[in-house]
C-alpha cells in the first residue's frame, strides 16, 4: 500500500527551528536563560529532518478502557525559517465515516494557524477558524495545541531544577523547566517539561489550566533513532486528571526525508488524498 | 429528441473511453486501491396529511440508500481514478427511486497542472444558507428540497495553480437535467414536474456543450473566488404545458463571486451572481447576493462544545418569470454546534426568515456515530408559517418533515 503525504508525530514533539541562542546576554546560570537554552538544544537536535511520514492509532479511554480508536496518517514538512512555522496533513483513516476527511494546517508561531478541511462526500474544501488553540482535537485529550510544533518562540521558559527523570528513566536526570505560551487563545497558563539532559528529548510534561490546577499530564516514551539521528516517541500518553479519561497516541509508522514538498501541503494536494 | 439524447450519451462515452485510454498505460502499475461503501435506512416522517390529489396518502416514507466508492491512486500518486456509484430505493415515490454514478473519472496531476476527465463533482462557495455561486454539478432535488446533493456531471477540467492562485477551465459535454418528486411523492407543487416533458432553449437538448471557468486566490486572511458560466441553467423555469408542469431548461450566462475573509474566530461570507438568459414573460438579466457571518464561541458552558452563531441576508432581485427562489429578501440564522465528542457529533440549527412575506422556515441537521462504523443522521424541515403572499413556500406548507436515517459504513 503507498503511503500518502500524511502523518507523524512530529507535530507532536518536533520542531523547527534552529536557533541561536541569545545566551550570552544572560548572566550565567540565569534560569530563564537556562530552560530556553535547554528547550532550544532539544528543539535543535529534531531540526533539519525535513519531512516525517506516520500512521498512528488514536485510543480514546475512559477509566482506562478503550471507548474509541481512531487512526490517522499525518505529513509534516519542516519550515527552515524560524519565523513560520511547520505544515501538516491529516488524513482520516477509521472510523469508516470519516474516512476521507484530510485537515491541512500552516503552523504559525504566535498568531492563529492557518487551516482547512475537506470533506469528501461534498468534494469541498473549506477553510476553517483556527483561533480554537485550546479546543480538544477529535474528543481525545490532546488540544489542537498540544498538537502543533514546538516552535521556540511560542513561550518563555524557566530553569526550576534537575531531579531523576520520570519512571522507567529514573536512572537519568531530567531538567525541569517551566514555560508559559506568548501565543494568542491558549487554553494553558503554563506548561511544565522534563526534559532527558543525556538526548535532550522531552520525558513528561504537565499541563496547567488558567486557573493554574494541574489538568493533563502527557508522558512520552517508546523513543526509537531514526536516521542515526533524530529521537522520536512513538507512544504519547495524555491523562486528564480533572475527567479522569485519557488518550493514548501509537505511532504505529514513522519516516523521515519522504520528499514531500510544499506543493504537498496545498489545498489543491488535500483533494487527491484517498 | 432521441437522437440528440443519443448525441449527449455518445459524447459522454467517448469522453469514458478517453478516459479509459489513459488506464493501460497504468496497467503495470500496482498503485493503491482503496474501496468504501455505506448501506443506509431511511425513514421520513411527514407531520401532515398530503395536500394534493394522487400523493400517497401514507405520512411515513421508507428508502435504502446505497453508496460506494473506489478509488486507485498509483504508484507515484500522479493518478487517481474515482467510480462512485448511488443507488436509492424508496417505497413511496417511484422517482425518488433512482441510481447516479456520482463519480467516474480519472484525474492527472502535475506539480502545477492537473486534468480530470469523466464525471465528478466540483463545489464552488462558501456561505450558508444558500449556495449561489455552485453551478457545475445538476442538483439531486429528490434526495432532500435543500438541494445540496447533487448529479455527478461529465466533465474536462482543466487546473492550474501557482502558490496561493488556482484557475479552473471546464467543458461540460452533457446536461444532466434536475430530479423531480413524482407524482406520489411530497414536497411538489400541487402537480408533479414531470422531467419527462423538459423543454430546451437549446436544439442540442442536453448534448449542449457548456462552459465554465473559475479563477480562485488567497491573500492573507481573504479568499477570493471569480466564476463564469455559460450554457443550460441547472436551475429550471416551471412552466403549465396544458397537461402538468414542465421544467424549461434555458441557456445562461452567469458570472460568480464568492468572498471568505477568516478572521480567528469569526468568518466574513459573501457570494453574490448575475444571470442574463432566461426567457419568461418579464426576462431581463438579474442578480443575487448572499453575505454573512459566522462566529464560533469555543468550549460553551465548560464543555467541548463548539458553537458557530450564522447570520446570513439573502438579495435576489429575479423577475417573476425566472425559476423560482425562496431566497428573495431573507435572513438567515443559524447555531451550528460541533461536540468534540467521540463520536463527531454535530448539529445545525437554522431558521430562514422572509423579510417581506413573513415566512419562517426551519432546518435542523444533527448526526453521532453509535458504535464504530454506524452513524444516525438526523434531517428536519419545517414551514413554521408561509406567509400569504410566499407563493414558492405555501405550494410546500403541508409538507414538513423529520427524517431519520442509519447508515452503516462497510
Amino acid at each position: 500500500m503507498v503511503k500518502q503525504r500524511v502523518l507523524c508525530v512530529s507535530a507532536l514533539l518536533i520542531a523547527a527551528s534552529v536557533l541561536s541562542a541569545d545566551a550570552s546576554q544572560q548572566l550565567p546560570g540565569d534560569p530563564k536563560a537556562k530552560g530556553r537554552d535547554i528547550t532550544a538544544e532539544s528543539i535543535r537536535r529534531d531540526a533539519g529532518f525535513g519531512d516525517t511520514r506516520s500512521e498512528m492509532t488514536m485510543s480514546l479511554m475512559s477509566d482506562g478502557a478503550e471507548v474509541s480508536r481512531r487512526t490517522l496518517r499525518m505529513s509534516v514538512l519542516e519550515e527552515a525559517n524560524e519565523q513560520l512555522g511547520d505544515k501538516s496533513v491529516i488524513f482520516f483513516e477509521t472510523p469508516k465515516d470519516v474516512q476521507g476527511t484530510v485537515l491541512l494546517t500552516h503552523t504559525k508561531i504566535l498568531t492563529p494557524d492557518d487551516q482547512w478541511i475537506y470533506i469528501p462526500a461534498i468534494s469541498r474544501v473549506k477553510r476553517i477558524a483556527s483561533a480554537n488553540k485550546s479546543g480538544p482535537f477529535l474528543g481525545s485529550e490532546f488540544a489542537y495545541e498540544d498538537l502543533t510544533a514546538q516552535e521556540l518562540g511560542k513561550y518563555d521558559y524557566v530553569w526550576l531544577r534537575d531531579e531523576a527523570c520520570p519512571a522507567p528513566d529514573a536512572a537519568r536526570k531530567c531538567s525541569v523547566i517551566q514555560r508559559r505560551p506568548l501565543y494568542e487563545n491558549s487554553g494553558y497558563k503554563r506548561q511544565v517539561s522534563w526534559i532527558d539532559n543525556t538526548d535532550y528529548q522531552f520525558r513528561k510534561i504537565e499541563f496547567y489550566n488558567q486557573e493554574d490546577r494541574l489538568l493533563k499530564t502527557l508522558t512520552l516514551s517508546g523513543y526509537q533513532l531514526h536516521e542515526g539521528r533524530y529521537w522520536r516517541p512513538h507512544q504519547l500518553l495524555m491523562v486528564n486528571h480533572q475527567t479522569g479519561r485519557s488518550t493514548k497516541l501509537d505511532v504505529t509508522e514513522l519516516k523521515l526525508r519522504t520528499g514531500l514538498t510544499q506543493t504537498d501541503f496545498t489545498e489543491q494536494a488535500m483533494e487527491r488524498l484517498r | 429528441m432521441l437522437g440528440q439524447g443519443r448525441k449527449a450519451q455518445t459524447k459522454l462515452l467517448l469522453l469514458l473511453t478517453v478516459a479509459a485510454g489513459i488506464a493501460p498505460a497504468y496497467a503495470g502499475d500496482a498503485g493503491t486501491l482503496t474501496m468504501r461503501g455505506s448501506l443506509g435506512a431511511e425513514i421520513r416522517a411527514f407531520t401532515m396529511r398530503p395536500a394534493y390529489a394522487l400523493q400517497d396518502s401514507d405520512p411515513v416514507q421508507g428508502s435504502i440508500i446505497a453508496n460506494a466508492k473506489l478509488s486507485w491512486t498509483s504508484a507515484n500518486n500522479d493518478v487517481v481514478i474515482d467510480v462512485a456509484p448511488f443507488l436509492r430505493l424508496d417505497d413511496t415515490d417511484d422517482e425518488r427511486t433512482h441510481g447516479d454514478l456520482r463519480e467516474a473519472a480519472v484525474t492527472v496531476y502535475s506539480d502545477h497542472l492537473d486534468l480530470r476527465l469523466g464525471i465528478s463533482k466540483v463545489y464552488w462557495g462558501v456561505t450558508e444558507s444558500r449556495k449561489l455561486v455552485d453551478i457545475v454539478n445538476q442538483t439531486d432535488l429528490v434526495e432532500e428540497p435543500e438541494g445540496d446533493e447533487k448529479l455527478g456531471q461529465p466533465m474536462v477540467m482543466l487546473r492550474g495553480h501557482v502558490a496561493d492562485f488556482e484557475a479552473a477551465a471546464l467543458v461540460l459535454p452533457a446536461f444532466r437535467p434536475r430530479t423531480f418528486p413524482g407524482s406520489e411523492g411530497r414536497l411538489r407543487p400541487a402537480l408533479a414536474i414531470d422531467e419527462d416533458r423538459a423543454q430546451y432553449e437549446s436544439g442540442e437538448r442536453t448534448g449542449r456543450v457548456d462552459v465554465a471557468g473559475r479563477l480562485k486566490g488567497r491573500i492573507d486572511d481573504i479568499d477570493i473566488g471569480l466564476s463564469y458560466f455559460s450554457g443550460t441553467s441547472r436551475e429550471p423555469r416551471i412552466v403549465f404545458d396544458g397537461t402538468t408542469l414542465a421544467p424549461v431548461y434555458d441557456v445562461i450566462d452567469q458570472a460568480g463571486l464568492d468572498v471568505q475573509a477568516t478572521l480567528d474566530r469569526t468568518l466574513l461570507k459573501l457570494e453574490a451572481i448575475t444571470r442574463d438568459g432566461h426567457r419568461g414573460s418579464d426576462a431581463r438579466r438579474f442578480s443575487a447576493v448572499v453575505a454573512g457571518v459566522e462566529h464560533t464561541i469555543s468550549q460553551i458552558f465548560e464543555t467541548a462544545w463548539d458553537l458557530g452563531l450564522i447570520l446570513e441576508f439573502n438579495w435576489d432581485d429575479r423577475p417573476s418569470s425566472a425559476p423560482p427562489t425562496i431566497y428573495d429578501k431573507d435572513f438567515f440564522v443559524g447555531a451550528r454546534f460541533a461536540f468534540n465528542d467521540d463520536g463527531d457529533s454535530s448539529a445545525l440549527l437554522g431558521a430562514l426568515i422572509d423579510a417581506e412575506k413573513g415566512s419562517v422556515y426551519a432546518t435542523i441537521e444533527a448526526s453521532t456515530r453509535l458504535y464504530e462504523s454506524l452513524r444516525i443522521e438526523i434531517e428536519g424541515s419545517f414551514i413554521l408559517h408561509a406567509g400569504d403572499r410566499d407563493s414558492v413556500l405555501r405550494q410546500y406548507r403541508d409538507d414538513s418533515f423529520l427524517s431519520v436515517r442509519l447508515i452503516h459504513f462497510l
